[in-house]
């Protein structure tokens, strides 16, 4: 009898293996690949809960995995069996922007990542001091001087402005080594620089207080409580445009959750549907309200799609931030 | 307008609520920071998911009750056990730890949660009454003058290390060289990793401390074989109160110390690990008998102390009136209060300024019941360092141990721990200063950030074009020489009176 | 062991790691290097001077300033510095026997993760020295595991490691 009920459940363990891999009734790891008090693991434990939820999957739990600006968790994700049961959440352009520097530490290969969903987004601006003789992007272009960028190091701020001053063609000095968005926000004020880039949420506070003036968004579209603010888009034209579409489709995939390469289509298409339901669950979005976790949600294909966007711009990217890590190296 | 402010801050405390939550975010923080490698930052980042829904009053009173509780839990460890909490309390290390050796470790405790009493109370007046020059001044200092000012802590310690002055410097340059192993802040070239990617992110502060200080005492403990604190020797020869005493007599000291916390919070490039041990640095070169310092001395616990209390009222500064945060924990905080709709900007210093002084009246709140708190429970505490050390040493190097894995939750970082323990137990017997190393450590990046800055911005002569950086030059150089000079004279005098 | 065998020792390894410092930091980039390069320098610098000058001087006076030897003269503050204590004669058997204490530690923790190495080690340690009998070892170092449960993954949430024994038993 023992015999038989073993026969029975190995058998039926052979044929799941051979079947396509279902998410449901599964205990589904994401990986957190930031730090574990930080806003990205905050999203991600927020969401796991309705992940389960909608994907019938028996739990949903969230593993940390610090390191490396998010290469860790990532680099241990592109190892995992592609069975669904473990997919990742991080920032996405910093992936990307890793693999396309170069850097040593990359195991990955972020063009072949499953995208299964992204979670929020937000429009990146460009803004100056509020006392800065340059009033808007072509004061900016006609500078007669090095326009001065104060900057964290290699982040996607960094290599975003390389871009636009290549494809604007702003002279830029860009000076690395500052602290955090605070730091150089108060170079900014300061005058001891021209301008930098943040996130709007990031500076809505010193625009509002009128230390700051912004003066170009990178975004799709124009930021709607600030109309008159024009993207760098509608700037650029032929292989400078492609060039900013790239980072602008980069820059808008943010916070997403992604699995390892040839992940089981089944478990893909369960795991993007569950994505979409649960950022849609009003639940989840009273929640999120709440948490000051704002969402911006955008399913998986799209994502997948702006991938191979990017890879196709990436011989007109690559050379400029090659050009723009040369000079600080 | 503001006296009306001022009044309408403390009564949105008066509700059962408020209290409540001031008195769990005080003793969850004095938990936190009494752990090892736990600070103000893991204390708020894990209260977060608690605050919503509640009081707006309420939730502040948590957080920040939390966040000035870790402060005083950190120096516990530091004076009792030569144990940092958190990198901020170090210089707690140089004078209490040898206060407790001596029997003093009540009189430490006392002087030290008063002195952060009375820092705390000074940052937040000086927080109500400093907002209109805050920002000329934060406007003026710059990545050259930040420079200085790590350079100026370097050599103020090294000058002041105990034992050999140029093992002391091997032991400052060791420790700037592990800060470099990982990314670079400057050009993200990975520096020292081997290809690793856990090397990537850094040899992290909190339990490189915990390794050298904390492991190394539990191997030394081993080795000796008899208690920390010898229970006769080390029997009390003093009480809470005389610390309470010492903080007051050296008021002058805890004002100066306290100015000196509240600007260190309000630039967002200096650390408050830098604050304490800038703050011990002035009051051992300020102090007629310096070299008592490093032995005991009760004000080398009195000024850090006072900094890092004043230090929370300074780092609100920015984060309210520019939305630019002070500091990390003060970044977490940042969106904390994003979160709850508070919006900060100038209108704060204006229409919202219940508000402000709603946090002023619980920075000082909290301040008090901390002390209160830590008063009550500083002799029983004291008493901890004589225990057996077959019933220490499992139990100390096991909270050591969790604290490392809790810092970031990676298992190498036990494995870092206990290879720096090795390190710290062989800088101790061959008196390679710990104290400098880890100093090194905490400056490195400043130095290197600000180095790359001014002459990106300024030009490979910044010192001399630039008129503060010019002055803070010519200050280290003469601070550095004084002693020396000090000392040259003396000699000279006495070889007069020999003559004669 | 001599005191001053020890201190060339420590001061030769030191110096070692500070070579091998240097030369990686010269593959770095300019800016890279332009902190790491100058700090390795002068530590090296500064080793070679304290192997000089502890080989040259006598070992009362191994814990002289640099002042004194560039200027020539004695610094009574580093004189009067304590001397380094007289070592016990079993001092070299402890030291090993604290390290792999110390080590059994952390390779209890990689194999079994934290809460049952602290067990295990607290146990062990209490029984080994005898200073609780072994039941009551047993008692409280299980007592003192749930309190480091209770406030590590309880209160502050930390996901804990399992070690790697887990997977291989657990499968």
């Amino acid at each position: 009898m023992k015999l038989l009920l073993i026969s029975i459940l190995l058998s039926t363990l052979f044929v799941e293996k051979s079947q396509a891999e279902s998410v449901k009734d599964e205990v589904v790891t994401i990986i957190s690949a930031n730090s574990a008090g930080g806003m990205m693991t905050r999203y991600a434990r927020m969401i796991a809960p309705y992940i389960a939820k909608h994907s019938g999957a028996e739990d949903v739990r969230v593993r940390v995995m610090t390191g490396g600006g998010g290469i860790r968790g990532t680099n241990y994700l592109w190892f995992s069996e592609p069975d669904g049961k473990t997919i990742a959440f991080t920032s996405v352009p910093s992936l990307i922007l890793a693999q396309l520097s170069g850097s040593e530490a990359v195991q990955f290969d972020a063009t072949r990542l499953i995208f299964l969903g992204r979670v929020a987004t937000e429009p990146r601006v460009l803004t100056v001091g509020a006392t800065s003789i340059i009033q808007n992007i072509d004061d900016a272009r006609t500078l007669g001087r090095p326009f001065i960028f104060p900057s964290q190091g290699t982040d996607e701020d960094f290599y975003s402005m390389a871009v636009l001053a290549d494809a604007l063609g702003i002279e830029t000095k860009i000076i690395s080594g500052y602290d955090g968005n605070a730091d150089t926000a108060l170079a900014v004020i300061k005058g001891d620089g021209d301008g930098h880039i943040t996130g709007w949420s990031a500076s809505e506070a010193v625009i509002e207080s009128g230390d700051e003036r912004p003066i170009l968004t990178l975004s799709q579209e124009r930021y709607s409580p600030y109309p008159n603010i024009p993207t760098a888009l509608e700037l650029a034209e032929g292989e400078s445009r492609q060039a900013i579409q790239a980072i602008v489709n980069m820059l808008d995939m943010r916070r997403g959750f992604f699995g390892p390469p040839d992940l089981d289509p089944l478990a893909t298409e369960e795991l993007r549907d569950a994505i979409v339901a649960a950022l849609n669950d009003p639940d989840l979005i009273a929640e999120s309200l709440l948490a000051g976790l704002p969402l911006l949600p955008s399913d998986g294909l799209t994502e997948q799609q702006k991938i191979g966007q990017i890879t196709e711009a990436s011989q007109v990217v690559v050379p400029i931030l090659e050009a723009a890590l040369q000079e600080i190296l | 307008m503001m006296f009306e402010a001022i009044f309408s801050g403390l009564a949105a405390l008066a509700t059962p609520q408020a209290m409540l939550f001031m008195l769990i975010g005080v003793s969850y923080g004095l938990m936190i920071g009494i752990l090892p490698g736990l600070g103000g930052i893991v204390a708020i980042a894990l209260l977060l998911p608690f605050t919503y829904g509640h009081e707006l009053a309420a939730t502040l009173a948590l957080l920040l009750g939390a966040h000035i509780a870790t402060i005083w839990g950190g120096s516990v460890t530091s004076i009792l056990f030569k144990v940092p909490g958190a990198a901020k309390s170090l210089a707690l290390v140089f004078d209490g730890h040898p206060m407790t050796q001596q029997g003093h470790a009540s009189r430490a405790l006392g002087a030290s949660a008063t002195a952060a009493l009375l820092g705390g109370l000074m940052g937040a007046v000086f927080l109500a009454f400093s907002i209109p020059i805050v920002r000329p001044i934060m406007l003026a200092l710059g990545p050259s003058e930040y420079l200085m000012m790590a350079l100026w802590g370097l050599t103020i310690i090294a000058t002041f290390s105990e034992g050999s002055l140029l093992k002391g410097m091997i032991a400052t340059s060791a420790g700037i060289m592990i800060a470099y192993i990982g990314m670079d802040p400057v050009s993200g070239t990975p520096r020292f990793w081997f290809g690793s990617v856990y090397l990537l992110d850094g040899i992290s502060f909190p339990v490189a401390m915990i390794g050298l200080f904390a492991v190394a005492e539990m191997i030394k403990l081993f080795v000796k074989g008899n208690a920390m604190i010898d229970r006769v020797a080390g029997e009390e020869k003093s009480s809470v109160l005389d610390g309470v005493k010492d903080a007051f007599k050296h008021w002058w000291l805890v004002v100066r110390s306290s100015l000196l916390g509240l600007w260190v919070g309000v630039l967002p490039g200096v650390g408050a690990s830098v604050g304490g041990i800038a703050a011990y640095a002035q009051a051992a070169q300020t102090s007629k008998t310096p070299e008592r310092f490093g032995k005991g001395a009760v004000e080398g616990v009195i000024a850090p102390d006072a900094t890092l209390g004043a230090n929370e009222g300074g780092g609100l500064m920015p984060t309210l009136a520019f939305g630019i945060p002070g500091g990390e924990s003060m970044a977490i905080l940042l969106v904390a209060f994003l979160s709850m709709g508070i919006v900060p900007g100038p209108q704060m210093l204006t229409t919202e300024l219940d508000l402000v002084f709603s946090m002023v009246w619980i920075i000082v709140i909290a301040n008090i019941v901390t002390t209160l708190i830590g008063l009550a429970i500083s002799s029983r505490l004291a008493r901890l360092p004589t225990l057996n050390p077959n019933v220490m040493i499992p139990l100390v190097l096991s909270v050591c141990f969790f604290g490392a894995f809790a810092t970031r939750g990676l298992v190498e970082d036990v494995l870092v721990a206990a290879f720096f323990g090795g390190i710290g137990y062989l800088m101790d017997k061959y008196q390679y200063s710990r104290a400098n190393f880890v100093i090194g450590m905490v400056l490195a990046e400043m130095i290197e950030r600000n180095l790359h800055i001014s002459l990106g911005l300024y030009g490979d002569l910044f010192i001399f074009t630039r008129p503060i950086t010019l002055v803070m030059f010519i200050f280290i150089i003469i601070t550095t020489a004084l002693p020396f000079i000090r000392q040259q004279r003396a000699e000279n005098a006495q070889d007069g009176n020999n003559k004669i | 062991m001599s005191r001053k065998f020890q201190e060339n020792v420590i001061a030769i390894i030191t110096l070692v790691v500070f070579c091998a410092y240097l030369i990686t930091a010269l593959s770095f980039g300019p800016n890279a290097r332009l902190v790491p390069l100058p700090i390795a320098t002068l530590g090296i610098f500064l080793v070679l001077i304290q192997i000089i000058r502890q080989n040259l001087s006598s070992s009362e006076k191994l814990e002289l300033d640099l002042l004194s030897s560039l200027t020539g003269t004695t610094n009574k503050v580093a004189i009067t510095e304590k001397k380094p204590p007289k070592e016990n004669p079993h001092q070299l058997e402890r030291e090993i026997r604290a390290f792999m204490f110390v080590a059994t530690f952390v390779g209890l923790i990689l194999l079994a993760g934290p809460v049952v190495a602290v067990f295990v080690f607290a146990s062990g340690f209490f029984i080994l020295t005898s200073y609780y009998a072994p039941i009551k070892a047993i008692w409280i170092s299980a007592l003192f595991c749930l309190a480091l449960y209770i406030l590590f993954v309880e209160i502050l949430q930390l996901q804990l490691y399992h070690g790697i024994l887990e997977p291989l038993i657990i499968g």
